[in-house]
C-alpha cells in the first residue's frame, strides 16, 4: 500500500480540479486567521468527530536507521501531540479557563499556510482529500518573546455542506529539541 | 578560581531558608557547576530498556558533555565522550540507533562500541605505525552502574559507590521502579525542550514543591482531576529530604493524578503494590529528584532530565514510565495521557515553560533582581529526622520546602569543596529503620 507521503508526492495530474484546490486553500486560510483571531472553540467545531491531530517527533538517525515514512503511526512512542477529540475539546476548555496562565495574556500568532498539494485517497467515496501544506508560525509574546515553528501538514479534510471537517491532522514540526519554552499553539 | 567559597557560603544559607537569585545566573557559578558539581555527581544516563539488545546505544549528556551510552556484548553498559580524540569532533550524531562502530566524520578515526580506536586512517604510512592505539580511546566515564534498572554514570574515580550516592532515596526509589513484580520500562520517544532559564529551578521543583500546583496549573488540574486535592489546605501526605539532596513529594490516597484510560488499571495493581511497599509509598502521587538533576512524577509515569545549557538555558529530556508488564491498551492509554499533560505542549506542563522562562529574563536583564534573596522558608523547623516509619528528614504534609533546603545545603557542599564531598553526618543505618 502506498503512504499519503509518496502518493502526494506523485506529479500533478491527481485529478483535483482548480476549484476543490481553490476551496481547500481558502477553507485553510480561514482556519488560519480562527487561531490568529483567538476563536478556539470555533476552530474546534472544524474537528470531525473522528479527528486524530498528532506530532510526532523529529528525529536525528543516521540514514539507514531513519524512519521511511515519519508521518506514518508509531504505536506507544511518545509524540508532542496525540489528541482525539475528547482530549483536543481538554486543551480548547484550558483556553476558557481564564487561568491558562502561559497564554494569558495570550500570544499574538500568525500561522502562514502555503504549498498546498492536494490528492485523493486511495479509497476515497470522493469526498475526502489528502492535503499537504507548509507552515510558518510565528509567536510573539509578553513584551519581546518570539518564536518561529516551520513545518509540514498532513490533512484529511472531508466535505461538509459548502466547507470541510478536519478528520485528520499530522504535524511534522521542523524540530528536534523543540527550541521553545512550550507549545501552547495549535498548528 | 572565579568564585571564591565564603562568596557561595553568603549566597546558599539554606539554614534560614535563604537563596541568592544570583546562583541561577551568574557565568562563573555555572562554569563551577560544570567541574565540581556536573564532573563528579552521579548522573542518570538511560533505563535499562532505552538500549536492550547489543549494540543498542543513544546519545546524552553529562552536564555540558554529549556522552554516548552504549549496550556491550556481555550485556553490561558503557559510557564514553562523544568526542573524538584526535581533534574532538563528535563522532555519532544519531541520538539513538544500534552499531557496530562509531567513524569520526573529520578524518574518520574509527571506535568500537566500547570505546576503543579500532581503525585509524593511513595508520601505516602517514603514522608509521606508530600509533599508541590503545591510549586513543573515548574518554570512559570513571564509574558506571544501575540501580534497578536505572544507569548512572560518574567522571569522578572518588565518588562513592551508586547505591552509597542515592543512600535513602533508594527506599523512594523502589517505588517508582519496582512496585509490580516484572518492573518498569521507558516508552520510546524522548520529548525535548528548551527553557531559557536556570535547571536548578526545575530540579528544586520538582523535589519539594507542591506549593506551585493549584495556582500555575490552576487551568489544567483544575478541569481534569480530583479538584479538591487542588484547592484549600495543603494535601494530606508528606516530604521526604535526603541528606544526601535527594528529595519526594507525595499526597497520600491517590494513585495518579488523572482520570484516564489507565486509571483502572492503576487501581487494580494498587494492592500489589501495598502489598510490595506498604501504602505510604504505594498508595501516593508525587514528585521528585534525585540529586542533581534527575526528576519524575512517579504517580503519573514520568522521568526526566534537566540538561544544563548555560546559565539561563536548559533543555527537559521528558519519558513515559510504565509497567513492563501492563497491557498493551495501557501502555498506549499511559501514552495518550502522558502526552496531553506532559511534554513541550503538555496541558500541565506549557505553565511551568511561562514561569521558568520569564524568572529567567528577569534575571538575565537586571541587577536588582539578582540581588534579591529568594525565600525557602515553607516548613522551616517542622521536619523530623525521627519519623517512625520513613527514613529521611520528614515533612509530615504535602506543602513545604524541605526538600528545596536540603538540596541547596548539598550543592553548596560540592561547588565548596576541592574533592568530592563525603557527608560524615548521613546516617548510613537508615535501612535498619524500615526493616531491609
Amino acid at each position: 500500500m502506498t503512504t499519503q507521503l509518496e502518493r502526494s508526492t506523485a506529479p500533478i495530474a491527481t485529478g483535483v480540479t482548480m476549484q476543490v484546490q481553490h476551496e481547500v486553500e481558502q477553507f485553510l486560510y480561514a482556519e488560519a486567521q480562527l487561531l490568529d483571531d483567538w476563536r478556539y472553540r470555533h476552530w474546534f467545531e472544524l474537528m470531525a468527530d473522528d479527528i486524530r491531530y498528532r506530532a510526532p517527533l523529529r528525529k536525528n538517525r543516521l540514514r539507514r536507521q531513519r524512519l521511511e515514512d515519519e508521518v506514518a503511526d508509531r504505536g506507544t512512542e511518545m509524540a508532542l501531540f496525540d489528541d482525539d477529540k475528547e482530549s483536543l475539546d481538554v486543551r480548547v476548555m484550558q483556553r476558557e479557563t481564564g487561568k491558562f496562565w502561559a497564554e494569558d495574556p495570550p500570544s499574538r500568532t500568525r500561522h502562514l499556510i502555503s504549498n498546498v498539494r492536494i490528492s485523493l485517497p486511495v479509497d476515497s467515496a470522493g469526498d475526502e482529500y489528502d492535503v499537504r501544506s507548509n507552515f510558518i508560525v510565528y509567536r510573539n509574546r509578553l513584551e519581546t518573546e518570539v518564536d518561529i515553528w516551520a513545518g509540514e501538514r498532513f490533512d484529511l479534510l472531508r466535505r461538509d455542506g459548502a466547507s470541510f471537517k478536519i478528520a485528520r491532522r499530522t504535524i511534522l514540526l521542523d524540530q528536534n529539541v523543540v527550541l521553545s519554552k512550550n507549545l501552547s499553539v495549535f498548528f | 578560581m572565579a568564585v571564591d567559597r565564603s562568596e557561595l557560603l553568603a549566597k546558599v544559607d539554606w539554614e534560614r531558608g535563604e537563596v541568592s537569585a544570583d546562583i541561577f545566573i551568574d557565568e562563573d557559578i555555572y562554569r563551577l557547576e560544570l567541574e565540581r558539581l556536573f564532573s563528579r555527581a552521579w548522573l542518570f544516563l538511560a533505563h535499562d530498556t532505552m538500549i536492550p539488545k547489543p549494540g543498542d546505544f543513544l546519545n546524552t549528556y553529562m552536564g555540558g558533555d554529549p556522552v554516548l551510552v552504549a549496550r556491550q556484548r556481555d550485556g553490561s553498559v558503557k559510557a564514553y565522550l562523544n568526542a573524538c580524540r584526535h581533534r574532538g569532533m563528535k563522532v555519532c550524531r544519531a541520538e539513538d540507533g544500534n552499531t557496530k562502530h562509531f567513524m569520526c566524520t573529520y578524518h574518520g578515526w574509527t571506535y568500537d562500541i566500547a570505546g576503543n580506536l579500532v581503525n585509524v586512517p593511513n595508520e601505516h604510512d602517514a603514522y608509521h605505525g606508530e600509533l599508541p592505539k590503545e591510549e586513543f580511546g573515548l574518554k570512559q566515564v570513571a564509574q558506571i552502574d544501575s540501580y534497578k534498572g536505572l544507569i548512572f554514570a560518574t567522571f569522578d574515580a572518588d565518588a562513592p559507590p551508586l547505591l552509597e550516592y542515592l543512600g535513602d532515596s533508594v527506599y523512594y526509589i523502589d517505588a517508582w521502579v519496582d512496585h509490580v513484580p516484572g518492573g518498569i520500562e521507558v516508552l520510546p520517544g524522548v520529548v525535548k525542550w528548551t527553557i531559557h532559564g536556570n535547571w536548578k529551578i526545575a530540579a528544586e521543583q520538582f523535589a519539594g514543591d507542591g506549593y506551585h500546583v493549584n495556582v500555575t496549573h490552576m487551568s489544567s488540574l483544575a478541569q481534569i482531576s480530583n479538584t479538591d486535592l487542588y484547592t484549600g489546605p495543603s494535601p494530606a501526605g508528606f516530604q521526604f529530604s535526603s541528606r544526601l539532596g535527594h528529595g519526594y513529594s507525595g499526597i497520600y490516597n491517590q494513585p495518579s493524578r488523572f482520570e484516564d484510560g489507565a486509571a483502572d488499571y492503576r487501581t487494580q495493581r494498587m494492592q500489589t503494590a501495598i502489598d510490595r511497599l506498604g501504602p505510604e509509598r504505594a498508595n501516593t502521587v508525587g514528585n521528585f529528584t534525585v540529586f542533581p538533576n534527575l526528576s519524575g512524577l512517579p504517580g503519573q509515569s514520568n522521568l526526566r532530565v534537566w540538561h544544563p545549557k548555560g546559565p539561563n538555558t536548559f533543555q527537559i529530556w521528558s519519558w513515559t514510565v510504565v509497567d513492563r508488564d501492563a497491557p498493551e491498551e495501557v501502555k498506549r492509554a499511559q501514552q495518550l495521557s502522558s502526552t496531553l499533560t506532559e511534554g513541550a505542549a503538555g496541558t500541565v506542563e506549557v505553565d511551568d515553560g511561562e514561569n521558568w522562562d520569564l524568572m529567567g529574563q528577569l534575571l538575565q536583564d537586571g541587577y536588582q533582581t539578582r540581588l534579591l534573596k529568594w525565600n525557602y522558608q515553607m516548613g522551616l523547623g517542622h521536619e523530623t529526622d525521627d519519623h517512625a516509619t520513613l527514613p529521611g528528614r520528614i515533612n509530615e504534609m504535602y506543602f513545604g520546602e524541605g526538600p528545596q533546603r536540603a538540596f541547596y545545603r548539598r550543592w553548596l557542599e560540592f561547588m565548596t569543596s576541592e574533592k568530592w564531598p563525603h557527608c560524615d553526618d548521613f546516617d548510613d543505618d537508615w535501612s535498619k529503620k524500615v526493616n531491609r
